[in-house]
């Protein structure tokens, strides 16, 4: 056998695995959801078709696309209050702490709530904001409110505290990266040329950083836009989210045409957020060597 | 402090007892007092770890002293970050902002400056045209030659005419012959601008060609401090005969003093040295310190002329160095010795002598240096 022959049989063993796994969990589910969102639904069957009724809904019926655009308001806040907190923090951890030990063990403490239980972090939240909470026993103690208010718990205000919450390491661990990479000759180099240090964040630190804060928005745009676990905790009334619709469709309203064409328009608002950011990170990219 | 009052008018930089422990207790910078005037250029120079660049980057604002202050131009900036201090750095890998052209890179210090568009303009285009960079301005770093970018770091540094420009291994990140040519080349823009240089190097083949002034550094002090023929022609320590130039440093002790020189017993072999004010007793362990250029042939039937030294000894190997050859040459009694033969000398003589050959060796008392050997003086 051929050199190259070889080479070209052991790289296919390499990837056959991972694309037989994505052939048959990914591309192949999401072909049939394709297939399912032209289906039509005559309850209690759903009937193989081609219309786009299903998409036309979505479009002109107010309860699915005003959650849409909900869930994208939602996503957008979660991602930028994440940042808004990740940002310094993440600025203080890689310019501020001199020890390397002592930023590394921050670090992990950003980072180690991952392992810790989703459903549990959320489920915190109920505890600090609820009526009998820490908030509300806190807001009375100092006298500024006399019984406990209901507005914190079961509202969008909550949902997008503990989805920030939740997505806040997706934000540090880019930015952190991204930050760390910045050669500190340059920063040295504009105090040199008589710049002062808030000038200096804006026209050199903060720019160059852009690569990590547009990949860890992007994560948690995205993240949260498929998010159906917060509105379901803390949600009130009006804080469904198209992911719960999605769920609804394909569970008691038992219309999985529908659910599927939801499915499909998230999936493209995501894909194309994701082309975006990476198209605009490309262009912008640049040398740090 | 009590150090404000009396200063010399042409000193541009004052350095006073400068002290900087890092963490792990290493003394990078250990009382060091330098002067240096205006116009000067000077070298820092020194093996990694010496405490130049430490240096350096404290007359520069990027490192503050533990004690000791700093004194720019008559005025105490110990305290002053860079950005108001009236210096520019040109960084060691030229530290050009990736995100900018190279007419932003040249420019940013004078539009943060609050320069009217037109005159950055203006200055931004002569700048290119003093680095010969003008078809270049709109470049990003990354598509630049490392000499290109050297270049750009150089006019980003000058554009604010600072007072004092301060130079870290400016030209490490070039080959051979480019540095060479940029070496040639800083010295021309020193002279033109007339402005103060300070530069830290490790390379002394370049403070040597460079530099008004040498200040050679070990362990976080000023070892000795001079033009560079000064530290040339008389090292204070065998440290700095050694490291500026090559050495022949010889162990031996003192046989005899005479009125006019010493005579040092190195082997077998007795070398005379010129009196250097240095106070020592008949026995006591001496270096011996000869150039390798400094040591000459005898010719076979020639006699040394009245005073010299010669020594007797044979040739070990050769070792081709283009303008000169360098011989290693066993002296009898066994020290090996480095003499340098220029070669058009060599071949004036009979010819360059051959491996295995015995010859004698002359020495002027003059090219001598004596040091006391160390843990005596």
């Amino acid at each position: 056998m051929k050199q190259s022959q070889r080479r070209r049989l052991t790289m296919f063993g390499v990837v056959s695995g991972p694309l037989l796994w994505m052939t048959a969990f990914l591309f192949i589910p999401y072909a049939v959801m394709f297939t399912y969102s032209f289906y039509s639904r005559q309850f209690p069957a759903i009937i193989p078709d081609f219309q786009i009724g299903n998409y036309i809904t979505l479009v002109t019926d107010p309860q699915y696309y005003q959650v849409l655009l909900r869930t994208l308001k939602i996503a957008a806040l979660v991602s930028l209050a994440a940042l808004v907190i990740a940002y310094p923090l993440t600025y203080y951890l890689v310019f501020r702490i001199k020890s390397v030990r002592l930023r590394s063990v921050l670090y992990i403490a950003v980072i180690v709530p991952l392992w810790v239980s989703y459903l549990l972090r959320a489920y915190t939240w109920k505890t600090i904001l609820g009526s009998e909470g820490v908030l509300n026993s806190f807001l009375i103690w100092i006298g500024i409110i006399d019984e406990p208010a209901s507005i914190f718990l079961y509202s969008q205000f909550a949902m997008v505290i503990v989805l920030t919450y939740i997505y806040i390491p997706f934000l540090v661990m880019p930015v952190y990266t991204s930050l760390e990479k910045i050669p500190r000759n340059l920063i040295e180099a504009s105090k040199d040329l008589g710049v002062g240090h808030w000038r200096t964040f804006l026209r050199i630190t903060l720019p160059l950083s852009v690569p990590g804060v547009l990949a860890g928005m992007t994560f948690t745009f995205c993240l949260t836009m498929g998010d159906f676990v917060a509105p379901f905790l803390v949600g009130g009334p009006d804080g469904l989210m198209i992911a719960n619709v999605v769920q609804v469709q394909f569970g008691t309203a038992f219309n999985w045409p529908l659910g599927s064409a939801l499915s499909m328009v998230m999936l493209v608002i995501v894909l194309t957020i994701i082309t975006a950011s990476d198209r605009f990170e490309r262009t912008g990219r640049l040398d740090l060597g | 402090m009590g150090f404000s009052g009396s200063r010399a008018l042409s000193n541009i930089i004052e350095l006073h007892r400068l002290r900087r422990t890092f963490k792990g207790n290493v003394r990078a910078v250990d009382d060091v007092s330098l002067n240096i005037r205006e116009g000067e250029f000077v070298t820092l120079l020194g093996p990694s770890g010496c405490g130049k660049t430490t240096t350096l980057r404290m007359i520069g604002g990027f490192e503050a002293p533990d004690s000791g202050r700093v004194m720019l131009d008559g005025q105490d900036v110990t305290d002053l970050p860079p950005y108001h201090r009236p210096v520019n750095l040109v960084f060691q890998d030229f530290a050009l902002f990736p995100h900018m052209s190279v007419a932003q890179n040249i420019g940013y210090g004078l539009r943060i400056a609050g320069l009217d568009k037109s005159e950055i303009a203006d200055r931004v285009s002569a700048s290119l045209r003093m680095v010969d960079l003008s078809d270049k301005a709109g470049n990003r770093p990354s598509e630049l030659s490392n000499g290109q970018k050297q270049r750009v770091a150089l006019a980003r540094a000058l554009i604010r005419q600072p007072k004092v420009l301060l130079l870290d291994e400016p030209l490490s990140a070039l080959d051979l012959k480019l540095r060479e040519a940029m070496q040639v080349e800083l010295k021309h823009l020193h002279e033109k601008l007339g402005i103060t240089f300070v530069m830290v190097t490790h390379d002394q083949t370049e403070a040597l060609v460079m530099s008004d002034r040498i200040v050679v550094m070990s362990g976080g002090k000023i070892i000795q401090d001079g033009t560079p023929d000064d530290l040339y022609d008389r090292p204070a320590t065998p440290y700095v005969a050694n490291f500026i130039g090559s050495s022949n440093l010889l162990s031996g002790e003192v046989r005899e003093i005479q009125a006019d020189a010493l005579v040092g017993q190195v082997g077998e072999q007795q070398i005379r040295a010129a009196h250097n004010g240095l106070v020592l007793e008949v026995g006591a362990p001496i270096t011996v310190c000869i150039r390798p250029e400094r040591i000459h042939l005898l010719a076979s039937g020639a006699s040394a002329p009245e005073g010299f030294s010669t020594v007797n000894g044979v040739v070990d190997e050769h070792f081709f160095h283009g303008s000169a050859v360098r011989m290693a040459v066993t002296l009898s009694g066994g020290v090996t010795c480095m003499v340098d033969l220029r070669l058009d000398s060599a071949l004036g003589q009979t010819s360059l002598p051959e491996t295995g050959s015995s010859i004698t060796l002359v020495v002027d008392p003059a090219n001598v240096i004596v040091f006391a050997a160390a843990g005596t003086a």
